[in-house]
């Protein structure tokens, strides 16, 4: 019993580091966007607060947390104030499924898992914009929770694929089943709508019918001030870094055990914002098309495809 | 007061003429070689997978038949330890009771403990019988995993 304490307290606070480097990478990936946003815009990011801009998400996180935090008086305003808690809990909660070979809990259904949290994700989007009472809010959280639930169906479809081939629901079977390839060989057209897909989930360009920034006044978190809005973007952050992650366990040969997995993860978070300053936005009905009609068959067709290939595999074996 | 100010007008003759005709970028592949690639890659990455899944399920194989060859042993143990387990109870109960009158070690006041099952039969003891002489920290180990599984 007290080896079984003890494994559980060395767990939780490797997670409790790992939280910890991931909410510090939160706040430097925010000045990596804004730097790497200014560069294409033929321009300087923030380069005036510390060395090339460095101290920048300190002076942010200052800003923010010291101004004052409204109370729009026609909402709701218990769940308008815990909403983004709520996201912030699920984005840092999901980080506990990583594959490392010692360490972290060990999820024998990490798939599952993750998936549970990106679905309720969609909710902490959609009462976000309900409660703050305001029709900018409710337009943008409903375009986004329609968004969300639409490519997370994709989503789902791509990893059963690799559910099939791994034959089981551990991420930690990505390490294994990867060591002679990578499954981005295997499966490019999955990688690229994989990616597509994690971009709607996370509402970013071309997919940011949440923010909207030139439709709605700014979607869904309008009502937000300081403290509502720092926990949202660094939800929507710490998500992003996860997505790039999951990216690379899933595509480029995880092994989170290795430096080259997070160079790998780096330059997914890059990508992520390259795509930002380059890509305009989607309409809405094409972007609803997208998934329905051009994701969705890809994924059923790649899924029917890897059953194939694993039965074929099997036959082989025997 | 300046001289006469200058003015930033175009050259004489006026601008030359402005090629705006598209410089289409220039493609290596067509659709049909990049399609083919993709064919190939693919396969060769399917052929990939394929000596993967044979070294994992060589893998599953060899650790699944090393713990059964294993097992018969692991039981043994148990059942050796278990046994001795229930002779120092049976010794304890005999040295707790010596000075008990009528009092027959395994029995309950000379009552048999299972009454319809001839007494050759051994039924192996409840939790709580099996643990009873020694700390209570055994006990409770072991009573989840006793009770609940």
């Amino acid at each position: 019993m007290e080896s079984n304490c003890f494994v559980l307290l060395v767990e939780v606070v490797n997670y409790l580091v790992l939280i910890i480097c991931v909410l510090v990478g939160v706040a430097f990936v925010t000045l990596l966007e804004r730097k790497i946003l200014g560069y294409i815009q033929i321009r300087k990011g923030p380069n005036k607060v510390g060395y090339m801009g460095l101290f920048q998400p300190f002076s942010d996180a200052v800003k923010l947390f010291s101004k004052e935090q409204t109370m729009p008086i026609m909402s709701n305003f218990i769940i308008y104030y815990f909403c983004p808690i709520f996201s912030l809990f699920l984005s840092l909660l999901v980080w506990s499924v990583l594959p490392y070979d010692v360490g972290l809990v060990s999820f024998n259904m990490s798939i599952l898992f993750f998936f549970c949290c990106l679905g309720m994700g969609v909710y902490s989007v959609m009462v976000a914009g309900w409660a703050s009472n305001c029709k900018y809010s409710l337009l943008g959280s409903l375009r986004s929770v329609a968004q969300t639930i639409s490519y997370e169906v994709s989503l789902a479809l791509i990893l059963l694929s690799f559910i099939v081939l791994l034959g089981g629901f551990s991420l930690e079977l990505f390490n294994k089943y990867q060591n002679y390839i990578w499954f981005m060989f295997l499966s490019l057209p999955l990688s690229l709508i994989w990616f597509a897909s994690c971009l709607a989930e996370t509402n970013r360009t071309p997919f940011d019918f949440a923010e909207g920034e030139s439709e709605l006044v700014s979607g869904f978190n309008t009502e937000y001030s300081s403290g509502g809005f720092a926990l949202i973007f660094m939800a929507e952050y710490s998500s992003i870094l996860f997505m790039s992650v999951l990216f690379v366990v899933v595509f480029l040969g995880s092994n989170p055990c290795s430096l080259v997995f997070y160079l790998k993860s780096m330059f997914l978070a890059f990508v992520f914002v390259w795509v930002r300053g380059t890509l305009p936005r989607l309409r809405y009905d094409k972007l609803m098309y997208l998934a329905w009609k051009s994701f969705l068959p890809v994924s059923i067709n790649y899924l029917f495809f890897f059953i194939g290939v694993k039965s074929l595999c099997f036959v082989l074996n025997l | 007061m300046a001289a006469t100010p200058t003015q930033d007008l175009p050259p004489k003759g006026g601008y030359a003429p402005v090629n705006f005709t598209r410089i289409p970028a220039r493609s290596y592949f067509n659709g049909y070689q990049l399609f083919a690639g993709f064919g190939v890659v693919s396969a060769v990455a399917c052929y990939m997978y394929y000596k993967t899944y044979s070294l994992v399920r060589r893998e599953d194989i060899e650790m699944r038949s090393g713990r059964l060859a294993v097992e018969p042993l692991l039981l043994a143990e148990r059942d050796r330890e278990f046994l001795k387990q229930i002779r120092r109870n049976r010794d304890e109960e005999a040295r707790l009771m010596a000075n008990v009158e009528g009092w027959e070690v395994g029995t309950y006041h000379g009552e048999r403990i299972y009454k319809t099952i001839p007494s050759e039969r051994f039924i192996d003891p409840v939790i709580n019988e099996y643990f009873a002489h020694g700390p209570s920290k055994a006990y409770t180990d072991n009573a989840f995993f006793s009770l609940f599984s």
